[in-house]
């Protein structure tokens, strides 16, 4: 009987030993990221010193990550004890590089000028595999024009949107000028900070910031108006 | 007597004999081929895969919404048997309109936006004319439906979704979620006839302070006791992914879980015993939530590379299944393929792993079984 109590209270420990993601976990880690030494050490391109959690690929890590610069990252990863793997984090930072883009394409640069800007712009991101999203970016549009703010859609950048295909996306809600304003989405900072799983997402950005609030999917008009007249307001 | 005593012993041992504890493929791979809808659709030049895909309890159906030019907008996907060699997707086109959904857990019906409710069998076997049986529940979009409990016939039911545009019975204003219980009974000839609807409840009202009033992306549970949804505005402006319990009253909300991230829309899986049932998403990758472990676990080890286009859903038996595109390289030049993507998820390596760590493999199975399914199957008859 003492043996079989000894393996159960072996297995209870063991089992404690998993729950690395608990909010207590998660809590000591922020405050660690967020710690003044930490962030003396490294470079806040974008004015906002927040560290976004990733899905982990395995189950025994938890992955927080960072933009630095237009093409790098840093993931901080934590093990199944919620100890940092890498003992000194600025040494064995984890910098990756993403493929070059092409001109066209909506970049951390753009992202950053557009965050520079006196005025606001609400930027939409569609995918032509939501319909949704291409259905009703003529509202969204309307929503920015009548509170006078930018409007930019970007969409996902799966899918190459070939200028013979225009007339025929139009019949879906997408007009000849969204099309055309339309660029790849292959901003870092969006795909960490935001993490665009679900189309359409929309946010704001201006006037030095980058906004975290944002809409994931599609909700009735008046909600979208009211949100968005609330976020220009108060912004 | 005595020859249905014999009769009995040998269906006893034939059944014995058909009993099958062997694990299921832990990938299978459906292909959209050879039929004329399989092509890409010419106002997209994309191949339309079902953006709204919702899973059938036993595996055999995929409710399509939206599904492009080639097919009318719901169609129903009848998906071939687990292990059969020449794996296909058969279309069964409907009347339905645009995001059409089921009323999860048992798949009684499949429910049209105007809230007409078909059963699934009337769909499959007469397709656009298939009748409805009664007209009941919201009819916002995105609307979400669980079948809460039956017995005696008679089956009580929850939806959920927000006030139609323009509904002036609103008195919490445009934005709240709400939700109505209602009770079918099933006469004789298996039709079915409404008994009560309750009126609207709004929801979550207690939680404004913390989770503000306006959520996106909801989905209910299997047993529609919980869903999950993302609030827009919550106090610590992070809108990540959240789990609220329904309460007795229809309208309160407890948060349960926080999976700490954003994702597209999250899919419950049936009820486990003595665990919370598992979630899923998509994410670039499909993605399982152990809820219990609060621990996100990629579905990986695929022999051929996907992307998945779909949200997943679970079978009542714990299959994931998703659309997506794949890169077949079995002929030796390499081609994308576009379908369904049917995944044992104890099979995949990380939930494996995970097993292992814990030991004695007892958090989940090994995998799933020949006779799973078939229990499944026979559960859903018991249930029609």
């Amino acid at each position: 009987m003492r043996i079989l109590k000894l393996i159960a209270f072996i297995i209870i420990l063991r089992d404690q030993s998993l729950l690395w993601a608990t909010p207590n976990c998660q809590k000591q880690l922020n405050h660690f990221l967020r710690s003044e030494k930490l962030s003396t050490k490294i470079p806040n391109q974008y004015g906002v010193k927040d560290w976004f959690r990733v899905s982990e690929s395995q189950f025994q890590t938890l992955k927080f990550r960072r933009p630095l610069a237009d093409s790098q990252w840093i993931d901080v990863i934590t093990d199944q004890s919620c100890k940092i793997i890498n003992s000194n984090l600025i040494s064995d930072i984890k910098i990756e590089f993403r493929p070059n883009n092409n001109n066209d394409d909506f970049t951390d640069e753009q992202l950053l000028s557009l965050s520079k800007k006196n005025s606001l712009t609400l930027i939409y991101i569609w995918s032509p595999s939501m319909i949704y999203s291409m259905k009703e970016i003529a509202i969204a549009e309307k929503i920015a024009r009548t509170l006078k703010i930018d409007f930019l859609p970007l969409h996902d950048n799966k899918y190459e949107i070939q200028p013979n295909n225009h007339r025929k996306l139009a019949g879906i809600g997408l007009s000849e000028s969204i099309l055309n304003k339309s660029k790849p989405q292959k901003s870092n900072y969006l795909n960490f900070s935001h993490q665009i799983h679900h189309y359409p997402l929309m946010f704001i950005v201006g006037k030095n910031k980058i906004s975290k609030k944002m809409i994931a999917g599609v909700l009735p008009e008046s909600i979208w108006r009211q949100e968005l007249k609330s976020w220009s307001q108060n912004y | 007597m005595v020859s249905k005593l014999l009769i009995g012993i040998l269906l006893t041992n034939v059944s014995h004999a058909l009993a099958n504890k062997n694990c299921i493929p832990a990938y299978e791979y459906i292909p959209f081929e050879g039929e004329s809808w399989a092509k890409p659709d010419p106002q997209t030049g994309y191949i339309q895969l079902g953006t709204y895909s919702r899973i059938s309890p036993d595996g055999k159906y995929v409710l399509r919404s939206l599904s492009g030019q080639y097919l009318t907008t719901v169609t129903l996907m009848k998906l071939t048997e687990v292990g059969e060699k020449n794996k296909k997707a058969t279309a069964i086109e409907t009347d339905l309109k645009n995001e059409a959904f089921a009323v999860q857990n048992t798949w009684r019906f499949i429910v049209d936006i105007n809230k007409e409710h078909h059963t699934l069998e009337n769909l499959t076997t007469k397709g656009k004319k298939s009748k409805p049986d009664l007209s009941a529940g919201v009819n916002g979009f995105y609307t979400t439906a669980a079948e809460i409990s039956s017995s005696n016939n008679t089956s009580i039911i929850r939806s959920l979704s927000w006030p139609s545009e323009g509904d002036a019975s609103s008195s919490q204003g445009q934005g709240a979620l709400y939700n109505k219980i209602y009770s079918v009974k099933k006469n004789d000839h298996n039709s079915y006839s409404l008994i009560s609807e309750s009126s609207n409840h709004y929801l979550c009202g207690n939680l404004r302070k913390t989770e503000g009033s306006i959520f996106t992306l909801p989905m209910l549970s299997m047993n529609g006791s919980e869903f999950s949804a993302m609030p827009v505005n919550p106090k610590n402006h992070n809108p990540t992914m959240r789990i609220y319990k329904i309460a007795d009253n229809n309208k309160d909300c407890e948060l349960i879980d926080d999976l700490g991230t954003t994702a597209s829309k999250l899919i419950f899986g049936h009820p486990r015993p003595g665990k919370k049932a598992l979630v899923s998403y998509a994410s670039g990758q499909v993605y399982i939530y152990d809820r219990d472990l609060q621990t996100h676990l990629e579905i990986n080890g695929y022999p051929m590379a996907i992307i998945p286009d779909s949200f997943p859903g679970f079978t009542r038996d714990g299959r994931l299944v998703f659309a997506a595109h794949w890169s077949d390289c079995s002929t030796g030049t390499c081609q994308t393929r576009s379908g369904y993507v049917r995944v044992d998820p104890y099979q995949t390596p990380n939930l494996k792993a995970l097993s292992h760590h814990i030991g004695f493999e007892t958090h989940y199975p090994k995998c799933i079984t020949y006779d799973d399914i078939k229990d499944s199957e026979n559960w859903l008859l018991q249930h029609k």
